[in-house]
């Protein structure tokens, strides 16, 4: 069975009440059992039932208009090198080598770089397009971009003071641009995750000739994507302009895009309900989305897996340094009813690699198998292991707005006190900054509630394992395993995708039966709600796998809108 | 003309009536019936305050469970099925669990009204069941509607919202009543010294409580909870180490530690207007003439803001800590709205009214949102009603239709 | 008179260094390292030492103290925001500034639109119905939290009216470019604030009133037989008013604390806005200065009242 085809129903799927009612896919139990079920299976409701209109692939994209979009998150600074705010309007701004596609895990060509190749596992050799020209304005004024830039924009990625996470550019040496549409780097070690990151929006290729007329590019910006920085507020609105000479002319489609800042999620819902904004912007639940799943005439909803996954990490020292009271608390732990109760009743449960991932993970079942919710069990191995009573303190930061982190805390107590499980869970709110820097960075705390960001390369899930930890300079938690570095590393350097693949579930497998030193709990899934007459090209997903014969682009080059 | 003179009264005749205190009281009580009101409230807020174990029916931080009821066995099953069909199987999710009185089975798939399960692990006893029986499983009981079981709903984790409004009203008592014993103490100290001492102390004393005073209120008190409120702080690792409060759970109250680094943050706010009324009290007590008698009597300075300032400007300080009482309760509410006060899981009527909480009361779920808002209106609207009764009682030019008037009243 | 505002002029100084030192000193002791939340998870020494280096934190406190004070009173430069932006304060400052004004305005405006006539009828008329309605209203104005009423008023207009304000999905809207649309960003917004200060306002003016009604030139003015509009109006009201501007000037640190919180609740990207989510964001250099520029604000604000009622008052004018 095709199973991209199948991913491809699964993800991003527009969903029409009657699927939701039905339980499609959506409780799905991961790669394996989406193969029992079969792509006819229950997962198949969503497409053509009800009200539908016709996917997108088969309307023809009108030229012009406008699409708001909503967004919680003030833009701080669009320098995309260094402001971790911009997200969401850099890539619109800047060109990327390749854009990624999520749902496969793969690489797709539809920007600056036409072709990739990798003579050996070290050496990294791009074509780029010899027509990406920048905006009308600025220093390099209708100019393409050459390999120049792209090594003068990796150079200032991998040594900005405050670049996030730059193990990918401490590793290359060297950097060659034989002409100008051929860019190439040489790595000192293998790096497989370098491969995913050069998507990622940290990368953008600016010109070099506005690199160096402005140091900072927080304000302002001099780029080549398909939209210019037109009007720009940070907290308040920004608004960009169309590209008059992108190279994938006449696209993109929209005269302007917009965005509109609403730091408040119940006023960005209601903004967005009263249709001041076409795409709502911010990740919904399940129960606020069902309006708009209803008014299915009016509004249209996707879903995704919410890649954020919360986790428990627990120091190794007593009591948690003893694996039967390690494995007590995993038993004692319901994790069905988090997904009840915290994700709307849809969701799957989390192995040391998140669920969605459905490349990396372990089958659902076994993870299902492996963390069943088992007090009596757990009380029978406090007991054994001689502590009849634990009380921990656990330590989660807050999130002003966002208390998702202290509801599942106060979720995990309730169930203990409920079952009786002898742990005694001092849930300690700590400020989200204070808890980065005091808490988590030192390692100071016995049991930490951390909220993990989204992560598509196993690479980082997995360092959280490792000795050296995430940061490089050794792990919070003082767990140390040689076996399983040995497989971390391994993985992180083998660019054959099967042979990783077998890596990465074997160090899964490590990890299991270890319950520690982070407990996973269960992710669940996220709606995406716009309103009808925005249409995103490509099926609803701008990224997914090409249907041959059409030609999509990078982010928001295909965005239409049937108003004016 | 000559004006008939009365007889003189005797002694008893003359003097006035003796009404017991309980009918004055009680024809006060007719006369403002507002006060009484305001005076009810804060019973009740007292009372919750102390005893809101008793009050609140359910647990303020513990998701309620109930067991739902999904669907209906549409004919009989036995302990060979493994194929259910049943009238409406709405609700069912993969892999969910439910059950059919106290069988456990797991869902593995849903076509239709088919269910294909997996029987309990460990099955022992072969069991049948008719058909009508309900498929069902605990879950926990989320935003419910206001009912009788829980008469102000429940929250999005199944929390009774009486219950979180009862502790929300000892978190708020609590609060208030630290920040102000804090505040006026210190303020009342600060407000005697520099009244009483003058020069030096009085100047420096003078301009830092114009510093504080020169930010607006809200301002102040978010830097200061700012400043205090870290975890590293040194007011916290001091109150940590050195006194016997406790960091957890205390009185029913999670996070023990933080509510009263909050509560000595709004204390430090209120301190400095205190500070000031207080000053410009002792000022003119300072003038009566016994004070020169006792220090011409030899008394030392302590001894005379002791016994002899103190006690005059006592009935102030009482006064000003119960107009600020309500102050300090919403000042609590207004910076845990913003996110800087009291963080959830603790029930505090401000914290309890954003968040995800605002995001559900749009799409139809209010009731989280209106009963911690109308608790704390409630409580201010009862401070304030009290105090107009006082103010009415003691100083009657402003009741109207008694004083003076319009004049033309003549 | 001359004199009255020098004085105060004068006093002006010590307080703003007096303010500006505290809040300096209450920003640095902020435990948690500001450095260290610019990296967070990346942090290396090295980087940290650099990032120390370019927020100046490695130099003694009275030097940070000093150039920040020099920074302001010789540059107006305000400072900028820690994060990888370096927004500076003045920039936010110069987009948002108008917001607040035209808020407070709105405010002061409806506050005293709500509070004096009921005030006015209250004092003329005690002991009716009217004026014990008056009075358990202001009582319940005064009462209900600002940011509950706020709240309500938007899930209502949601689930009702389908109507969200303007500012949702708009940004704000000056007046000059379309007034009916700017009218509607700001009337509730400022009509949820105002309630509150109408209240207080109504209560004084009432109190303020009676009080003046009671003195003997009222009595005068009724026995040469003045209609009652004369009297009040000509020779009450302007006198009993005075105390009022008083308490709107003691009303400003309220307004201003209002203005935080409704901003929020409104999404009105004002300063009170910037303060808060700076304050949330940790980035403490935005909230030293904001601070800062709320305390002189207020002192000022106060002051022109001081000046306003000395200006106003004959017995100081003339002393």
């Amino acid at each position: 069975m095709a199973e991209s085809a199948y991913w491809n129903r699964f993800w991003r799927r527009r969903i029409s009440r009657r699927a939701v009612l039905g339980a499609g896919a959506v409780g799905a139990l991961g790669a394996a059992s989406a193969a029992i079920l079969g792509c006819n299976g229950g997962g198949g409701n969503g497409n053509g039932n009800g009200t539908d209109n016709r996917p997108d692939t088969e309307l023809t994209p009108v030229a012009g208009g406008n699409v708001t979009q909503g967004r919680l998150l003030s833009a701080l600074g669009i320098d995309p090198h260094v402001d971790l705010t911009g997200f969401g309007i850099v890539d619109l701004m800047y060109t990327y080598l390749y854009s990624w596609n999520r749902y496969t895990e793969e690489a797709v060509y539809n920007n600056l770089a036409t072709n990739f190749e990798h003579p050996d596992d070290l050496t990294f050799i791009y074509t780029i397009r010899p027509d990406v020209v920048g905006w009308p304005t600025g220093p390099a004024a209708n100019e393409p971009l050459t390999s120049t830039d792209c090594v003068e924009s990796f150079k200032r990625r991998g040594t900005a003071l405050t670049a996030p996470d730059k193990r990918f550019p401490q590793r290359i040496e060297s950097y060659e641009t034989p002409n100008d549409t051929t860019f190439k780097f040489v790595m000192k070690r293998k790096f497989v995750p370098a491969v995913r990151e050069m998507a990622n929006a940290t990368w953008a290729i600016i010109p070099a000739k506005v690199l160096d007329s402005y140091p900072s590019l927080s304000q302002i910006a001099f780029g080549t994507g398909p939209f210019m920085l037109g009007e720009f507020r940070g907290s308040e609105r920004i608004v960009l302009d169309r590209h008059p000479n992108h190279f994938l002319k006449p696209r993109p489609w929209l005269d302007t895009y917009t965005f509109i800042v609403i730091t408040e999620s119940s006023s960005l819902l209601a903004a967005f309900r009263s249709g001041q904004h076409d795409i709502n912007g911010a990740v919904l639940t399940k129960s606020t989305a069902q309006e708009f799943i209803d008014a299915d005439d009016k509004y249209r909803v996707s879903q995704s897996p919410s890649l954020f996954y919360p986790v428990i990490h627990m120091k190794m020292r007593d009591p948690w340094r003893d694996i039967r009271v390690r494995q007590a608390m995993d038993l004692a732990i319901n994790r069905k009813e988090i997904i009840d109760v915290i994700q709307d009743g849809e969701g799957n449960y989390n192995g040391p690699i998140q669920w969605p991932q459905f490349k990396w993970a372990l089958p659902q079942q076994e993870v299902r198998d492996f963390y069943p919710h088992d007090p009596e069990k757990a009380k029978a191995l406090l007991k054994e292991a001689g502590y009849p009573q634990i009380t921990a303190k656990m330590k989660y930061p807050e999130v002003p707005g966002a208390p998702i982190v202290a509801d599942i805390a106060v979720l995990l107590k309730s169930q203990f006190e409920r079952d009786k499980v002898p742990i005694n869970l001092e849930l300690d709110a700590v400020e989200l900054g204070a808890f980065i820097a005091n808490v988590i960075l030192p390692g100071n705390f016995d049991l930490a509630f951390f909220p993990n960001l989204p992560y598509d390369e196993p690479d980082r899930p997995l360092s959280f394992y490792h000795s050296k930890g995430v940061t490089g300079s050794g792990n919070w938690t003082n767990y140390t395993n040689r076996e399983l570095d040995k497989l971390i590393d391994a993985q992180s350097e083998e660019f054959d995708e099967t042979k990783r693949q077998e890596i990465v579930l074997a160090a899964q497998r490590m990890i299991l039966p270890e319950h520690g030193p982070q407990i996973t709990l269960t992710g669940g899934i996220g709606y995406f709600a716009s309103w009808k007459h925005v249409h995103f090209g490509a099926g609803g997903d701008p990224l997914a796998t090409p249907i041959p014969g059409s030609d999509y682009g990078p982010v928001g080059t295909d965005m239409w809108t049937e108003k004016d | 003309m000559a004006q008939e003179v009365a007889a003189p009264l005797s002694i008893e005749e003359a003097a006035p009536p003796h009404i017991p205190a309980s009918r004055r009281a009680l024809r006060m009580a007719r006369r403002h019936p507002l006060g009484v009101f305001g005076l009810l409230v804060i019973a009740v807020l007292v009372s919750a305050g102390f005893f809101a174990e008793l009050m609140a029916p359910y647990d303020p931080l513990s998701p309620n469970r109930i067991t739902k009821a999904f669907a209906e066995l549409s004919a009989p099953v036995d302990a060979e099925t493994t194929t259910f069909t049943v009238k409406d199987g709405a609700d069912l999710g993969y892999g969910q669990t439910v059950g059919i009185e106290s069988e456990e089975i797991i869902v593995l798939n849903i076509a239709g009204n088919t269910i294909t399960v997996q029987r309990g692990a460990e099955q022992t006893e072969a069991t049948s069941h008719d058909a009508g029986a309900a498929l069902g499983s605990s879950t926990v009981d989320t935003l419910s509607r206001p009912s009788a079981k829980h008469p102000f709903g429940t929250d999005r984790l199944g929390r009774d919202v009486l219950s979180r409004t009862i502790f929300g009203a000892r978190i708020s008592l609590m609060i208030g009543m630290v920040a102000i014993l804090f505040g006026v103490t210190v303020g009342s100290f600060l407000g005697v010294l520099s009244g009483y001492i003058g020069r030096l102390v009085d100047s420096v004393i003078q301009r830092s409580v114009d510093a504080f005073l020169a930010f607006p209120q809200i301002v102040l008190l978010l830097a200061i909870i700012t400043v205090i409120g870290d975890e590293d702080s040194a007011v916290r690792i001091f109150l940590a180490d050195n006194t016997p409060i406790p960091q957890g759970e205390f009185l029913g109250v999670p996070d023990f530690l933080n509510i009263f680094v909050i509560s000595i943050g709004i204390g430090l706010a209120v301190a400095a207007g205190v500070a000031r009324v207080v000053r410009g009290a002792v000022l003119s007590v300072k003038e009566n003439v016994y004070i020169e008698a006792a220090r011409a009597m030899g008394a030392s300075d302590a001894r005379i803001m002791l016994r002899h300032i103190f006690p005059n400007v006592a009935a102030l300080i009482v006064i000003l800590a119960s107009i600020t009482l309500p102050l300090a309760i919403l000042a609590e509410a207004a910076i845990s709205f913003l996110g800087v006060g009291v963080q959830p899981p603790v029930p505090s009527w401000g914290a309890d009214m954003t968040g995800p909480n605002r995001e559900l009361a749009l799409s139809g779920t209010w009731w989280p949102v209106f009963f911690p808002g109308l608790a704390l209106s409630l409580v201010v609207l009862g401070f304030n009603m009290l105090g107009d009764a006082f103010r009415d009682i003691s100083d009657p030019r402003l009741r109207g239709a008694l004083g003076a008037g319009s004049g033309r009243n003549l | 008179m001359r004199n009255y505002i020098l004085r105060r002029l004068l006093i002006l100084i010590p307080i703003m260094l007096g303010v500006s030192f505290l809040t300096f000193a209450m920003f640095r002791m902020i435990p948690g390292d500001a450095a260290v939340l610019r990296c967070q998870l990346g942090c290396t020494p090295e980087i940290l030492e650099d990032l120390r280096h370019e927020m100046r934190l490695d130099r003694p406190w009275y030097q940070q103290y000093g150039d920040w004070v020099w920074a302001i009173v010789r540059h107006g430069d305000l400072g900028h925001s820690l994060t990888e932006s370096r927004l500076p304060v003045t920039t936010e400052l110069d987009r948002r500034l108008p917001i607040t004004g035209e808020l407070l305005v709105m405010t002061l405006f409806l506050a005293l639109l709500l509070g004096i006539p009921p005030g006015v009828i209250s004092a003329i008329r005690p002991g009716t119905p009217l004026d014990w309605l008056s009075r358990v209203g202001s009582v319940l104005w005064l009462s209900i939290p600002a940011f509950w009423l706020g709240i309500l008023v938007i899930a209502f207009g949601v689930s009702w009216f389908d109507w969200t304000p303007p500012q949702f999905g708009r940004g704000y809207v000056p007046f000059l470019d379309d007034p009916w649309v700017n009218l509607q960003q700001f009337f509730f917004p400022s009509l949820v604030l105002a309630l509150a200060i109408g209240a207080a306002i109504m209560r004084l003016t009432r109190s303020s009133l009676l009080e003046v009604l009671g003195n003997d030139y009222i009595r005068t003015a009724w026995s040469k037989g003045l209609r009652e509009r004369t009297v009040v109006m000509r020779h009450a009201l302007k006198n009993a008013l005075i105390p009022v501007l008083t308490i709107v000037g003691l009303q400003v640190g309220a307004l201003i604390g209002g203005a935080v919180i409704i901003e929020s609740v409104f999404n009105l990207n004002g300063i009170g806005k910037y303060v808060l989510e700076a304050i949330l964001r940790r980035d403490f250099f935005v909230v030293q200065s904001l601070v800062l520029l709320f305390a002189v604000a207020f002192v000022t604000a106060n002051l022109v009242v001081d000046i306003l009622y000395g200006w106003l008052d004959p017995r100081i004018r003339y002393s």
